[in-house]
């Protein structure tokens, strides 16, 4: 359904763009009908960038995304309209999507007059009233508000609602609960889960671990633009295989389990990898076995200049992609 | 850092070079004749008239064709040659301006420092002091949202007219002659006064408003917030706070200067000071080419000068600049 | 008993009336305990973190007390309590990333802040440098200015600075929740370790993610709609939580290992009450699956079991 294609995207840096930064780095991935993809990824990881240049926020620097089997980027105003019907995007802070001024039915009914202008009123109240069921949401405790007598958790679900208005197919839900409290945050959750059984293809972006395993069939792991690991959920996290990976899950808080209190298990050896490091090669002072004494993991900032095709991913199992190691 | 420098070099060379040429062009396409018209105030025969016009339109270079005129332009300029006055024909242009530039100098260097020096310690002493706040505050406002010359005209009425303090108009007194007299000084001082009083007021209320803004702001800013977490004084905050809120007067004043200049310029005209401002207004009148020229160039070196100078400094006291030159950002 | 917080009262002045953001709060921490404080937004959680620090003009101290090694700290009087912040009291807060002043040199800036409280900077720069270096960082930083360091370095410079007078109280607040996991780690273990190394003596952590408490906290306290509802020890809130708000909470949380298809967690129906005018009687009991009638009392904070208090008529 939604297919990127080694895409990659660098942004302008300095006077004159003397200077380049590779935000996304040879992304290739697909996302299909009825199925949701999570995008997992540290800040700077470039998932942010993918979730804009899907939906047409920011040019492509090379490579290509289709959708349904056409060029997005190609895509000028008619078919940009029509593309639009079918796939939208929610963002992180719902208090920020809408004009604060203006009741919320105010978003819903730019929908309207772009979209659906040749509906009647009765007809769009149907398919309102309809929709907001589907997201849970009481018309009469939210219509007529303004956004600050709302909840985030009611906002983002309304924001859904805006878009199933629509023809959607296809839903980019960037880190769109991370602002969410822990009560009404997984609701959305299992809404997203709910319309994936409806048909519709999600691109779950997030930078949560435990929520991106909770909701998504596949995942993929991100790291400084590019694709370190990638594949069906359960394998990527029963079985994460680039040190990345792992570093990663290893420092996600748990419930019932403290950090360090399970055993470290013993990876497979990743393919075409060298020694794993949990740093990436060429970074100044970064050595596996200088960790500060509070176990404090420096943040490392890698030089991204250097553009140049990255050797391919390697699949280790069935629907298990992982990059191999020396490629950081 | 070197490079940054050269950058902002070339930078405003090119700025040069298009404001120059502009300034070439305006007065050459505004409407009217300034040989004719000088001409026609001699009231000469007809046919001497004829005779005269190509000899006038010879000295002046404008017997060629406009792109000709145009190199021959930057060929004197480079040389310091401004050409001749129309008006005060045939004195050259530069030493005519050179007379009136220290005037301007001398009403505009003080007028634009002490303002802004003044009006920044005042709104940050204003700032959450909420009894000077709420007086002070609205007569900043009002002074700021004074036209210069209106507020120029107001103080001669008052302090000029009415009260006789000061005099109305002029550079000095008209019974006396430039000298390095006491009498002469104590003129020039006492003329001096007026014009100066208003382009120092409006900007006074300026930047007294815009720093007590910038101080709040950095007073609720999160760095703020931690020292008064660490229990330091209300003193220490509200250094560094008057410190970093100085960052965005300083760009202010470049931002300002190009309208502050206008200001000055009209304000000139209002007391009849006999500085460029004055001049431009007698060029214009008499459609003199190269004084008009001459003024606005003067202007325009003036102008870039002072921004420049202004993003140096910038770039010496805000070091978030100089760690985005050395490239190592966050 | 190191900290001791009785019945503190701390509500919001607005212009339709006071906000109880802060409605009566009780409890103690002991010397080198940690206490994570976690709940949702408007929770009070911030409010409280906030009032041990400063109560700005915002802010309305209605009542209560707090007391620190016996001494009672003059909550309402702010010039009084300046003295004892950064020494006595001290906040790693949340804005970590921005609490330095961005036109100054870090070493000068301790230095500056230091001078202002009458303390001699050379008394304490040794130190200041040997912990920088404890958390991995070159005593460079010193000379450096805040934007020339990332994210995770003014996050450690920021811990350093505010515990370097050996405060009795941390409040640290939200310190890991705009962080990535990896740092997020890092911040929780060296919190951990100030307080193992007696940097610090007691710590209060503040934070809506209750896993990241689970890594750090000897105890934790939930609040709801500006009251405690449960304090236990960590094992004790996780694994046999007794009010229903807690449970509730815990169940909510995905971990690494449920999955949507598997196991479909539900989140709280409803929201809290506005506290503008709170209901009477238990603020939870319009969300809550257990209330009965006896809820339009107020169930009191009471010990349930061994150092485990809940505020619920169930309990």
């Amino acid at each position: 359904m939604l297919r990127l294609d080694h895409v990659s995207k660098s942004f302008g840096l300095g006077a004159f763009g003397s200077r380049s930064f590779l935000a996304v780095d040879d992304v290739s991935l697909r996302v299909a009908p009825g199925e949701v993809v999570s995008l997992i990824g540290e800040s700077g990881s470039g998932k942010s960038t993918i979730g804009k240049m899907i939906l047409r926020l920011l040019p492509v620097s090379s490579g290509s995304i289709t959708f349904q089997g056409e060029d997005v980027s190609t895509h000028t105003g008619k078919a940009l309209k029509a593309y639009y019907r079918r796939v939208q995007g929610v963002f992180q802070d719902p208090f920020s999507s809408y004009n604060p001024i203006f009741t919320v039915d105010h978003a819903l009914d730019l929908v309207r007059r772009e979209y659906l202008g040749d509906l009647s009123g009765q007809e769009w109240r149907r398919r309102l009233t309809s929709v907001l069921e589907t997201v849970s949401i009481n018309a009469g405790e939210v219509l007529g508000k303004y956004p600050h007598q709302l909840s985030g958790g009611q906002l983002q679900r309304l924001l859904i609602a805006r878009a199933l208005m629509l023809d959607l197919r296809f839903l980019v839900a960037d880190e769109i609960i991370s602002m969410l409290d822990a009560s009404t945050r997984i609701d959305v959750l299992n809404l997203l889960g709910d319309l994936k059984t409806r048909g519709l293809g999600i691109l779950f972006i997030t930078h949560d671990l435990s929520l991106g395993n909770y909701i998504s069939d596949r995942t993929v792991i991100l790291r400084h633009g590019a694709v370190v690991e990638m594949g069906a959920t359960g394998l990527v996290f029963g079985n994460p295989c680039h040190p990345y990976t792992r570093a990663l899950l290893s420092a996600v808080p748990q419930l019932h389990a403290r950090w360090g209190a399970a055993p470290e298990q013993q990876a497979p050896p990743v393919p075409g990898g060298s020694a794993p490091g949990r740093q990436a090669p060429g970074t100044p002072g970064a050595t596996t076995t200088a960790v500060p004494p509070a176990g404090l993991v420096a943040t490392v900032e890698r030089s991204r200049t250097a553009p140049g095709r990255r050797a391919a991913l390697v699949e280790i199992e069935d629907d298990h992609f992982v990059a191999p190691t020396g490629n950081g | 850092m070197r490079r940054y420098f050269t950058r902002k070099f070339l930078i405003y060379l090119l700025t040069f070079f298009f404001a120059v040429s502009i300034d070439w062009a305006i007065p050459r396409f505004m409407p009217g004749d300034p040989v004719q018209s000088m001409l026609s105030r001699a009231a000469l025969h007809p046919e001497s008239a004829t005779a005269m016009y190509d000899y006038y339109s010879n000295s002046f270079g404008l017997d060629v064709p406009i792109w000709r005129q145009y190199l021959n332009f930057w060929g004197s300029l480079l040389q310091g040659d401004l050409g001749t006055s129309v008006w005060l024909y045939p004195q050259p242009v530069s030493s005519v301006i050179a007379n009136a530039i220290p005037y301007t100098l001398a009403l505009m260097l003080p007028a634009i420092l002490l303002s802004w020096w003044a009006g920044n310690s005042f709104g940050a002493f204003a700032a959450r002091r909420k009894w000077l706040d709420n007086t002070a505050l609205p007569f900043a406002y009002i002074l700021n949202s004074m036209p210069y010359m209106w507020l120029g005209i107001l103080l001669a009425w008052l302090l000029g007219s009415v009260l006789d303090i000061f005099p109305l108009s002029g550079g000095y007194g008209y019974g006396l002659q430039p000298e390095w007299s006491l009498e002469f000084i104590g003129s020039l001082l006492k003329h001096w006064f007026l014009p100066f009083a208003s382009l120092f007021l409006v900007g006074f209320g300026g930047w007294a408003i815009g720093m007590r803004n910038l101080i709040i702001y950095e007073l609720e800013s999160d760095y703020s917030h931690y020292l008064t977490a660490l229990g330091a004084p209300q003193r220490l905050i509200r250094r560094y706070a008057f410190r970093n809120a100085m960052l965005p007067q300083v760009t202010g004043l470049a931002l300002q200067i190009g309208v502050i200049v206008a200001g000055a310029l009209v304000t000139e005209i209002v007391f009849s000071y006999p500085g460029l401002g004055n001049l431009i207004l007698q060029a214009i009148n008499n459609e003199d080419y190269f004084l008009l020229q001459g003024a606005f160039l003067f202007i325009i070196i003036g102008v870039l000068i002072a921004n420049f100078v202004i993003d140096m400094v910038y770039v010496l006291v805000d070091p978030r600049t100089r760690t985005g030159m050395r490239g190592a950002t966050s | 008993m190191s900290v001791q917080v009785k019945d503190l009262k701390v509500y919001y002045r607005t212009l339709r009336g006071d906000v109880r953001a802060l409605d009566g709060a009780s409890f103690t921490i002991a010397d080198g305990e940690i206490m994570g404080l976690a709940g949702e937004s408007g929770c009070g959680k911030s409010t409280l973190g906030r009032s041990l620090i400063a109560i700005d003009g915002r802010m309305r101290y209605v009542g209560g007390s707090v007391s620190l090694d016996g001494a009672a700290l003059p909550l309402d009087d702010q010039a009084a309590m300046a003295r004892h912040r950064f020494t006595a009291v001290s906040l790693v807060p949340q804005y970590a990333m921005s609490a330095m002043n961005p036109t100054r040199k870090i070493g000068k800036l301790v230095t500056d802040l230091l001078r202002s409280r009458g303390i001699a900077p050379d008394t304490v720069l040794g130190e200041f440098r040997r912990r920088l270096e404890l958390v991995g960082l070159s005593t460079d930083v010193l000379a450096r200015y805040p934007i020339e360091l990332s994210g995770g370095m003014k996050q450690r410079v920021v811990m350093v600075i505010s515990t370097l007078l050996d405060p009795s109280l941390l409040v640290a607040d939200e310190i890991t929740s705009a962080l990535d996991v990896s740092t997020q780690k890092a911040v929780a273990e060296a919190v951990v370790e100030f307080r193992d190394r007696g940097f610090v003596a007691s710590t209060i952590v503040i934070t809506h993610d209750l896993s990241i408490l689970v890594q750090m906290a000897d105890s934790i306290m939930i609040m709801y709609a500006g009251k405690p509802v449960e304090r236990a020890s960590t094992d004790a809130v996780v694994s046999s939580s007794r009010h229903p708000y807690t449970r509730l909470l815990l169940s909510s949380l995905p971990e690494v290992g449920v999955r949507y298809e598997e196991h479909r967690l539900s989140g709280i129906a409803g929201r809290p009450p506005s506290l503008l005018n709170p209901p009477p009687g238990c603020r939870f009991r319009d969300r809550c699956p257990l209330a009965f009638a006896k809820c339009a009392e107020e169930p009191p904070f009471v010990e349930v079991a061994p150092g485990h208090s809940a505020a619920c008529w169930k309990a």
